[in-house]
């Protein structure tokens, strides 16, 4: 037992240090750039806000944070269909982020009822 | 005729004062004529002033370098990129377009520059490398830390209108004061007080001339050379010369002064690049000195001004010592007069031309990558908006990854061919996560704009289509796990010319049944075809477009093997999709555009789609991971580093004509392809030729070691090659394959204590399976 114990402790530390895909940082370029977006999203430039996050998912291709801002400005916009993709992309990089994964899945949920909308 | 002047005469006796009015009438209609002549004149020089000047040339851009804390990068590559962008050593790099390295730190001050969607400020920056990566980045002068910043991009390219001429366009203010003040003191001293024509200046010049018995001075006032140089051509006859004058008043009393000096300033011709004709100080300064003319210092400025006499006798590159001498006088001219003072006469003296080695700009430097932004270009704006002038295109080229590709391709092919100059290739670089082209390579001279390779060259594929076929198979995950046991006896196909097609393998055995890993793993071609058929052929089609090719496909059992003849471009949009962990992305080498008002042609912007689920992505491409580092790929992926994720599959076709590699890291796909023009036998597999270059290039730019994440319902569970069952360290031959939750199977293999237990039932193989 005290044999397993070790090697599912080793395991753990090796997975630990082998998979460290980057995290959006609290302070990184990403969250720069985001909070840039959503000060012109609210002031309805749009297609400014979308070209910011589109530069911080070129940079931080992983930041499901940066994915679902864009997924809500094609929302915005009326393209559902591409909001809804974003978004399941946005989805795909939430990994452990519970409030994230939370925020993806109403999104999609909202897309998908309102595409089933007749007309 | 005199008789007839004398009969004329008789009949019709003279009048007096007939000549005089004659005279009269003449002189007025002369007049006349002339004030209609100036008129037009006039509308001549008023309409081109006013009108759009000048012609501008399109100008594309690299993508922009971004800097931020803890960003994969190496003090050498941020070296490489400053000297793509022209920035030069100096003693504190506090100027703009200078920087002073030291080991791992660098001190840059980089310049503004107005890219697509924001201004990007120019400022002093210090940047420390460590590890691999900018560890820190601060503003030099205020010591603040900096989230994020942004280099200008690389001018990568120049596209013509109809005609030759080049300029960047410059407002007056724009032009350092000693530039302005030199170029009136050496061409025009009274050009503040004249009307456009300097009467005394030209006998001055003309009484010079005349004492040095040859040509040292010219009379012509600046408004005069602009008018020559934009109104009129260069013959030199007398109408030409009074066109001149009359233009040059006309001009005068129309406009400013500054905006005649402006003019001249972006017309005047000041050397020539090949075919392409340099005009304007704004080109020039870039043209000689790689920067931008507010950052000319005193020298460079009256080195520009001494040039414009004469171009090409003058030229700093081909006649140094002529240039270097005029240079010298000019300076002289304008201490004397007071302009500059001593301080600055002998820094100036002392200086050296400070002239760049000549650029390699037009379209040769990178015509591949150019190519497929003219095509996306044609494919995605309209072409009236293409048409229009001065647009600036960002692209998403990026110079170094583009340097190591060109590289790897050139060494390798240099190391690999059997006859020389008859090996070729083609190379496609993009980027994870946002699908942009990084690197295109057309063939083994990449500087030639001939046939591209990576975009037009159509082969078959050999085994880069096999991931399509167990994708296929694991979109059923009820029925097909990469445990799934497949059979790799031979067959043999009866053909509908009566002939028999009997595919083998590439070692020429049979393996009999094998795990589907094992069968992708080292490509057996016997097990693809007899589960090609399994699956249906129509399926694998279908996963090849969802998958992005996007060309017709016949349902032909040799497509499992790679009949089909693709581009390495199209390669690359189908392990895009895999990569992406299974999003389609259209590969883009575009970013943006705008027109010379700097709006935005109609942009077409980030688009993603969904065309696999995350997990069955993963299952390929952990199977790829494996057949890189296990199987086909391994004789070259035993010397890369194993903390780098890398996953690819090799492709070679029949009798070894072409040798194929597709594969990706963390951070970069990679295609490669090599074979003969002339599809003559290479002799090489995609494990000899293709994966050598790919893993030389994949290894210098995937730096950030991070795999894609394991989806949460994945895991991975030991199996026994021969039976597919559960394996444990007993096991003679195992893998570890990445299983959706729920899927792999239950039971043990005989070796691992499996089967003759089976009626214990299930619960000890989960309680086994818990601790494993």
């Amino acid at each position: 037992m005290k044999k397993v114990l070790l090697l599912a402790i080793t395991l753990l530390l090796v997975n630990g240090c082998a998979v460290q895909a980057p995290q959006p940082t609290r302070t990184g370029p990403g969250v720069l750039l985001m909070a840039q977006a959503d000060e012109l999203a609210a002031n309805g430039e749009h297609s400014q806000a979308i070209a910011l996050l589109e530069r911080a998912v070129r940079i931080e291709p992983r930041n499901g944070h940066a994915w679902l801002r864009l997924a809500r400005l094609h929302v915005a916009s009326g393209d559902l269909n591409k909001a809804q993709q974003f978004a399941r992309r946005a989805m795909q990089f939430a990994g452990t982020e519970k409030m994230l994964k939370r925020a993806c899945q109403e999104l999609l949920d909202n897309v998908s009822q309102q595409l089933k909308k007749p007309g | 005729m005199s008789k007839k002047r004398r009969r004329r005469a008789k009949s019709k006796p003279p009048r007096q004062y007939l000549w005089l009015k004659i005279s009269l009438l003449l002189v007025v209609s002369l007049l006349l004529a002339l004030a209609l002549y100036v008129l037009y004149l006039d509308q001549v020089v008023q309409s081109k002033f006013e009108g759009k000047r000048w012609s501008v040339p399109s100008r594309v851009y690299a993508r922009a370098l971004e800097l931020y804390p803890q960003k994969p990068l190496t003090a050498d590559t941020l070296l490489a990129e400053l000297s793509l962008m022209g920035y030069q050593p100096s003693v504190d790099g506090m100027t703009p377009g200078t920087y002073l390295r030291n080991g791992k730190q660098f001190v840059v001050t980089t310049r503004a520059f107005r890219h697509w969607d924001s201004v990007e400020p120019g400022r002093s920056i210090w940047l420390n490398f460590d590890n691999q990566q900018l560890a820190t980045l601060t503003d030099a002068v205020t010591d603040e830390a900096l989230t994020l910043i942004r280099l200008e991009p690389v001018l990568i390219g120049i596209v013509h209108p109809a005609h030759r001429e080049d300029r960047v366009l410059v407002r007056l203010d724009e032009l350092p004061p000693k530039l302005i003040v030199a170029l009136q003191a050496i061409e025009d001293r009274k050009f503040a007080a004249h009307h456009g024509i300097d009467f005394r200046g030209i006998a001055r010049a003309a009484w010079a001339n005349l004492r040095a018995g040859k040509v040292v001075q010219g009379g012509s006032t600046l408004t005069q050379q602009l008018v020559k140089n934009f109104y009129l051509g260069s013959e030199r006859t007398l109408t030409r010369k009074i066109n001149e004058a009359i233009m040059s008043l006309l001009l005068e009393a129309r406009y400013e002064k500054e905006a005649i000096l402006e003019a001249y300033a972006n017309e005047i011709y000041l050397g020539q690049d090949g075919n392409r004709a340099i005009h304007g100080f704004g080109l020039a300064a870039q043209f000689y000195f790689n920067k931008p003319p507010q950052e000319l210092t005193v020298a460079e400025s009256v080195l520009l001004v001494a040039i414009l006499r004469g171009p090409t006798y003058y030229d700093p590159r081909r006649h140094p010592e002529r240039a270097l001498k005029r240079r010298n006088q000019l300076l002289e001219i304008i201490w004397r007069d007071g302009l500059i003072d001593d301080q600055q006469a002998q820094t100036a003296q002392a200086a050296t031309l400070g002239v760049t080695p000549r650029p390699n700009l037009g379209n040769n430097r990178y015509p591949a990558f150019i190519a497929l932004v003219k095509r996306q270009l044609q494919q995605d704006y309209r072409d009236e908006d293409l048409r229009s002038e001065g647009l600036r295109i960002f692209t998403t080229l990026d110079p170094v990854i583009q340097q190591v590709a060109e590289q790897a391709l050139v060494q390798n092919i240099k190391r690999l061919e059997r006859q020389p100059g008859l090996l070729e290739g083609g190379v496609v670089v993009s980027r994870l996560g946002s699908a942009e082209v990084s690197a295109v390579v057309g063939g083994r001279k990449p500087r030639f704009d001939g046939f591209n390779r990576a975009l037009d060259i159509q082969r078959p594929v050999g085994s880069l289509l096999k991931p399509a076929l167990y994708l296929t198979a694991l979109s059923q995950p009820q029925r097909y796990t990469l445990a799934s046991l497949i059979d790799d006896a031979p067959l043999q196909l009866k053909q509908s010319d009566g002939s028999v097609w009997s595919p083998a393998n590439y070692d020429h055995e049979s393996h009999g049944n094998v795990l589907l890993a094992e069968a992708l793993i080292h490509s057996y071609n016997q097990a693809a075809v007899r589960f090609g058929f399994t699956l249906g052929l129509g399926e694998v089609v279908e996963t090849l477009h969802r998958l992005g090719i996007d060309k017709h496909i016949p349902p032909y059992p040799s497509v499992m093997l790679g009949s089909l003849a693709l581009a390495p471009l199209d390669i690359a949009q189908m392990y895009q999709t895999l990569a992406d962990e299974g999003f389609y992305t259209p590969l883009r080498a575009v970013r943006a555009v705008l027109n010379a008002n700097h709006q935005p042609l109609n942009r077409y912007s980030l688009d993603t789609e969904q065309r696999v689920t995350p997990e069955q992505a993963f299952l390929v491409n952990d199977t790829l991971r494996m057949a890189l580092r296990r199987g086909t790929g391994q004789s070259v992926a035993q010397h890369l580093p194993e903390t780098l994720f890398l996953a690819g599959k090799t492709g070679t076709t029949d009798d070894l004509r072409d040798s194929w590699f597709a594969g990706f890291g963390s951070d970069y796909l990679g295609v490669v392809w090599l074979g003969n023009d002339d599809n003559s036998v290479t002799g090489l597999t995609g494990a000899s030729g293709a994966l050598p270059v790919w893993a030389d290039i994949m290894r210098q730019i995937n730096v950030t070691e991070a795999a894609a994440p394991q989806p949460a319902d994945v895991e991975y569970v030991s199996i026994d090659a021969e039976t597919g069952l559960r394996a444990d360290s007993n096991c003679k031959q195992y893998y570890d394959l990445a299983f959706i939750i729920g899927t792999a199977p239950a039971e043990y293999a005989p070796c691992a204590g499996g089967g003759v237990k089976r009626s214990m039932g299930s619960f000890i193989d989960r309680l086994k399976g818990i601790f494993r």
